[in-house]
């Protein structure tokens, strides 16, 4: 009878660690998985990328109007004009995405397919 | 001289609107009256009396850039704001049509998709008449110095209607630094001449939380720049989704591949709707974010949305619905 006892609390105990690891083991997956799609939503974001037009040359066109004519996901209509460093933003894009944009200079107009990947993106485009 | 006074109600929910008329000005609250959605070919203008609305959600609960500025939070009623413009001169739309004759035909039958490559628009060369005048041409200076396009209505003397992401760039440190408005721009030509502001409006909807369904802004002019007093300005007003789906839309503004510099001019029925977004397959191009989108019954003009967005499935709006309304109204009243 004492024997069995103890035999009888060694198996609640063993049952005890069971649950306890088991339940660790959920917690760890659960950790990993929150870790993950926060990651992805990162990765996954509106934000504002920048871009360079400059002509054949490299030298850096202003006052140029970029904007986006074509996208794999909804944009503000809005159009961005270049600095004297040609520098222009596309605000509040979905990334990552695929968008056709549009350079019209009085040099001329031009568009350029980019796949954006990363919010880190830089866009060079070439008049 | 012009006034406005118009609204309506239907059985289905609220409907009422703010909109120009050759009634004599007149100050009166809004009521709408049960009736059924009237067809483009007709021309109604309810009686009114005054409406009754639930307050807005959060999402509408105004923001300004100008700490003194005066809360707007809306009314439990509406009240009509006078209006006491003499308009130069007239010019319906169908004028438009005169010169256009291509446009008619797409305003029978509505584009079953958008076809990409055919541009449909046609460029408004008369920024002078009304309401092409009322239309303005917006040069964006954001925080940081970066410059945009947009386009803008106008709704008062001072009070210029656009999207919330032309006067709020999250990316871009907030409220843009200056807005130079631009009414009835053609090319060089600057019939009203131009005026600049910081004085913004947007909606805690857009500001705080980037929704799509609140961008929607305001520019408030200095005291001494009333270019609404010579262009005359829109109407606007809430519209059954029955009626809007039964309407063609018009849509002008500037667009950026044009230069930025020349209005361009589509219209068609809409696509769908959403309670908050009409979505058309109207052509447009970035700089044309705050655009008008108006339904035009006789000389009643009455715009119904803010255009926004492009997208491939549908470039859209956001429509004007109760508590944008009631916002649109405030931020005229401080343009007035």
């Amino acid at each position: 009878m004492e024997k069995s006892g103890i035999v009888k609390v060694k198996h609640g105990r063993a049952k005890f660690a069971g649950i306890i690891l088991t339940s660790l083991f959920l917690l760890f997956v659960i950790f990993i998985a929150t870790r993950q799609l926060i990651k992805e939503k990162k990765m996954q974001s509106h934000s504002s990328i920048k871009g360079i037009v400059q002509n054949n040359a490299g030298t850096p066109v202003a006052d140029a109007v970029v904007m986006i004519k074509e996208g794999s996901h909804e944009f503000n209509d809005i159009a961005s004009v270049t600095n004297d460093s040609g520098e222009f933003f596309l605000s509040n894009i979905f990334i990552p995405g695929r968008y056709v944009i549009q350079v019209q200079h009085d040099s001329g107009t031009i568009t350029k397919e980019v796949n954006l990947q990363t919010t880190d993106s830089i866009i060079r485009i070439s008049l | 001289m012009k006034s406005k006074t118009m609204s309506e109600r239907n059985g289905h929910g609220s409907s009422f609107a703010e909109t120009l008329t050759e009634t004599p000005p007149s100050q009166q609250n809004l009521m709408s009256q049960p009736s059924p959605y009237p067809e483009l070919s007709e021309t109604e203008v309810e009686d009114v009396e005054g409406v009754t609305i639930l307050r807005p959600g959060e999402g509408d609960k105004e923001v300004a850039n100008k700490l003194e500025t005066e809360s707007t939070e809306s009314e439990t009623s509406f009240e009509e704001s006078g209006f006491d413009i003499p308009l130069i001169e007239s010019q319906p739309l169908d004028a438009l049509y005169a010169s256009y004759s291509e446009l008619i035909p797409k305003l029978e039958t509505q584009l079953q998709e958008v076809i990409i490559g055919v541009d449909n628009r046609v460029r408004v060369f008369a920024t002078t008449s009304y309401p092409w005048r009322a239309v303005c041409g917006l040069k964006i200076t954001a925080k940081d110095n970066t410059r945009w396009i947009g386009t803008g209505w106008l709704v008062a003397p001072r009070t210029i209607i656009t999207a919330g992401h032309c006067v709020y760039m999250h990316d871009h440190g907030g409220w843009a630094k200056s807005i130079e408005v631009i009414a009835g721009l053609n090319d060089a030509e600057r019939p009203y001449g131009s005026c600049s502001s910081s004085n913004l409006r947007s909606v805690n909807g857009w500001i705080n939380s980037k929704n799509r369904d609140y961008d929607y802004g305001a520019i408030i002019l200095p005291a001494g720049c009333r270019p609404g007093d010579k262009t005359g300005y829109f109407g606007f007003g809430v519209k059954t989704d029955a009626y809007l789906m039964s309407s063609v839309l018009n849509l002008s503004g500037y667009p950026g591949d044009k230069g930025g510099n020349q209005q361009w001019f589509m219209a068609l029925k809409p696509k769908s709707l959403t309670s908050r977004v009409i979505k058309y397959d109207i052509d447009t191009m970035g700089g044309q974010s705050g655009a008008p989108v108006w339904v035009k019954v006789g000389d009643i003009r009455t715009c119904v949305g803010i255009h926004t967005n492009g997208a491939t499935a549908g470039n859209s709006a956001t429509r004007i619905v109760a508590p944008v309304f009631n916002n649109i109204q405030s931020w005229k009243s401080q343009g007035l």
